[in-house]
């Protein structure tokens, strides 16, 4: 969340992805450092996914993704 | 005894920041896509990539040296001076 803090502070649209562990965490960071960050959440967990899952997980959400770095 | 401690950093309520303005589409942009270095990140992003050049952008990758703290200066200021958008991934 700080990297994309600071990019979208030089005026660089940015969007985080974290497994849906990190929906509270993510909440109290932004709270925390007065910026809320374009996120979205995947389901956890991530490492003992097979490369396959991992495309879906991507498939799954790269409309949102997209949408949140767009106007439109 | 009592100790008191005062930190000079601390805010009661931190400065409230916008968000950057949005693209206004995604062809003809440059897209980063900033891995954080976490196992299953890249081929997240692998997968992504492919999806955002088909649609029109072109994908930079970048890579941080570690997941356990922010991205270096140097990368952040490459990733804004390169590219339109970030896309940061993936935490678990």
């Amino acid at each position: 969340m700080h990297d994309i803090t600071a990019l979208e502070a030089t005026g660089l649209p940015g969007v985080f992805v974290a497994s849906e562990e990190f929906v509270a965490a993510a909440a109290t960071q932004a709270a925390a450092l007065g910026f809320d960050p374009p996120r979205v959440f995947v389901p956890h967990p991530i490492q003992d996914r097979s490369d396959d899952e991992m495309r879906a997980l991507a498939d799954a959400v790269v409309d949102d993704l997209l949408q949140r770095l767009c106007a439109s | 005894m009592t100790t008191t401690l005062l930190d000079p950093t601390g805010e009661r309520r931190p400065v409230e920041r916008p968000r950057a303005a949005r693209l206004p589409g995604l062809a003809g942009q440059v897209i980063a896509l900033l891995d954080i270095s976490k196992p299953r990140g890249d081929v997240f992003l692998d997968r992504l990539s492919a999806v955002i050049t088909e649609r029109g952008a072109t994908v930079r990758r970048y890579t941080k040296p570690t997941y356990t703290k922010p991205a270096p200066a140097d990368l952040r200021r490459q990733i804004a001076q390169d590219c339109n958008a970030v896309i940061e991934a993936l935490a678990d």
